[in-house]
């Protein structure tokens, strides 16, 4: 058996909006939160159906290590969901994130959109399950 | 003493009479329909309209498209980078520009729309706020060569000193044509020329980057001679169609591998332009009336409002959410208990995260909703 992906850890440019998109807009749940033990940043760690997604926001207390700017590299996020694709590309719609309807069963966030959220621009791809 | 000889350019195609006259007739039938709303109210479908282009023509994607039904009101974009509102305030600016370039036209303060200067006084509005974070030298024509962003190019785009060239005559043709047409036969040929211009122009490729936006500019400038508000549902269609808008340019411009005015042919880019500029036309009439019948609903069932309030309550129902400047005017609302104020969400604000935001309360949005939907239903 391969072995199982427990976690992704990701730098975020704008917390508070990366916690508005993964949080209030697609559900996921907040499980801890507070300074990072051994980066100057904080952190907030979200149960992504069953793979923890730690997120990074640096910050500059001068107390610890700062996170290495070179750190985020994630290029794709895919998440299956069961909602249907229409209705969760209407719902971050009317939340004015830019959605691009591929087909009816697959979504992906614009790159502007996640750009502004993470600084850079990982595809993050919606397919319902097959 | 040396001669020069004219540069040549592709030709202006010509469009059907019957299609020109369609197209000033659904562009002025939404002007029209705009002048009989109070002015209040009409002043916010405008700057509704011309915010949700500018978002287009900015090249920021729209809050959904692809394979759904797009509704009539599209979300403001929020998840805005620094770099996109940057793109925005461009853009805005540049369509600032234009508009008062229009009016003093109209009044004959200024002899024709466009100026040997104007593509780069555009360029230098659009691409003046840092869009990339690179060096785009905002007004400066490109001192090296360049290619086509499009993958499936095969035209190569003039060198510097032609491109030079070709803008100097590109401009001077306009010039010609704001000047020699008004009575003669080549009345009614505006959107025409402006449609080749955004052809032409892309074709020359003059600045670095922001060549589209200043192009799509120059469209709007040269399309309004007849047309009583700048043609943004153009913008928009081109912008929702926008793999079809690359895919004409490519198809036209890949018949020669460089500048050969013989062989660029624009007369199906510029039919394909009327008929997103007449589908805009079309979705802005929806607009008008859908926003009309808003403001008669809340005239209706809330006594005693002001048209200004109208005007409000048809822009939150619009807009789905208000941030920033004028809450004064939600406060008044609120206080009447016909809206709402909630914390600004992060997506949406700038600088101060503590800003409050407003909304209808849901049984008014519902009641406009139901009130608009009875509306278009009888009326069609």
């Amino acid at each position: 058996m391969p072995p199982k992906l427990l976690a992704l850890e990701y730098v975020v440019e704008d917390l508070d909006r990366t916690l508005e998109l993964l949080v209030d807009l697609l559900g996921f749940e907040e499980v801890a939160r507070g300074p990072h033990p051994g980066l100057d940043a904080e952190m907030v760690t979200l149960d992504a159906g069953g793979v923890a997604l730690t997120l990074l926001h640096p910050t500059d207390t001068g107390d610890r290590p700062a996170v290495n700017p070179q750190a985020c590299n994630l290029s794709q996020l895919v998440f299956e969901t069961d909602e249907p694709i229409p209705d969760l590309a209407g719902r971050l719609a009317d939340a004015g994130a830019g959605v691009i309807v591929d087909s009816p069963t697959m979504a992906h966030l614009s790159a502007h959109t996640t750009a502004s959220v993470f600084g850079v621009a990982p595809a993050m791809l919606f397919i319902e399950p097959s | 003493m040396t001669t020069s000889t004219p540069v040549a350019l592709p030709v202006i195609p010509a469009l059907p009479s019957a299609l020109v006259a369609q197209w000033i007739t659904a562009h002025n039938a939404n002007a029209d329909a705009l002048a009989e709303m109070p002015s209040s109210l009409a002043a916010h479908v405008q700057e509704w309209q011309s915010e949700h282009a500018m978002e287009g023509l900015s090249g920021i994607a729209a809050s959904v498209s692809g394979a759904v039904d797009l509704p009539l009101f599209p979300s403001r974009r929020a998840f805005l980078s620094d770099h996109d509102r940057a793109r925005l305030a461009g853009c805005r600016a540049g369509l600032d520009h234009v508009e008062v370039r229009i009016t003093l036209t109209r009044e004959h303060r200024v002899d024709r729309l466009l100026e040997p200067e104007t593509p780069f006084v555009l360029h230098a509005l659009v691409e003046g706020p840092d869009t990339t974070g690179d060096v785009s030298n905002p007004g400066l024509l490109r001192v090296n060569d360049t290619r086509f962003a499009m993958r499936q190019s095969t035209y190569s785009l003039p060198d510097p000193n032609a491109a030079r060239q070709l803008l100097a005559a590109f401009t001077a043709r306009l010039a010609e044509e704001g000047t020699e047409r008004e009575g003669t036969e080549r009345e009614g040929t505006d959107l025409a020329v402006a449609a080749w211009a955004i052809f032409t122009f892309l074709a020359i490729h003059p600045f670095v980057d922001g060549n589209g936006r200043t192009a799509r500019l120059l469209y709007l400038l040269l399309a309004s001679r007849r047309l009583r508000a700048p043609d943004l549902g153009a913008l928009e269609m081109l912008t929702l169609d926008r793999q079809g808008y690359i895919a004409a340019l490519a198809d036209a411009y890949n018949v020669t591998e460089h500048w050969d005015p013989a062989a660029l042919d624009a007369t199906a880019f510029t039919r394909l332009v009327a008929t997103w500029s007449l589908r805009g036309a079309d979705v802005y009439r929806q607009r008008i009336v859908s926003a009309g019948a808003a403001g008669s609903v809340a005239d209706q069932v809330h006594a005693g409002l002001t048209r200004d309030d109208v005007g409000w309550i048809v822009r939150l129902w619009m807009d789905g959410s208000w941030i920033g400047r004028n809450g004064a005017a939600f406060d008044h609302l609120a206080d009447r208990g016909l809206v709402e104020r909630f914390p600004a969400p992060p997506s949406r604000s700038i600088g101060n995260r503590t800003a409050l935001a407003y909304r209808l309360i849901p049984a008014l949005r519902d009641t406009l909703d139901a009130g608009v939907i009875e509306h278009v239903a009888a009326s069609a």
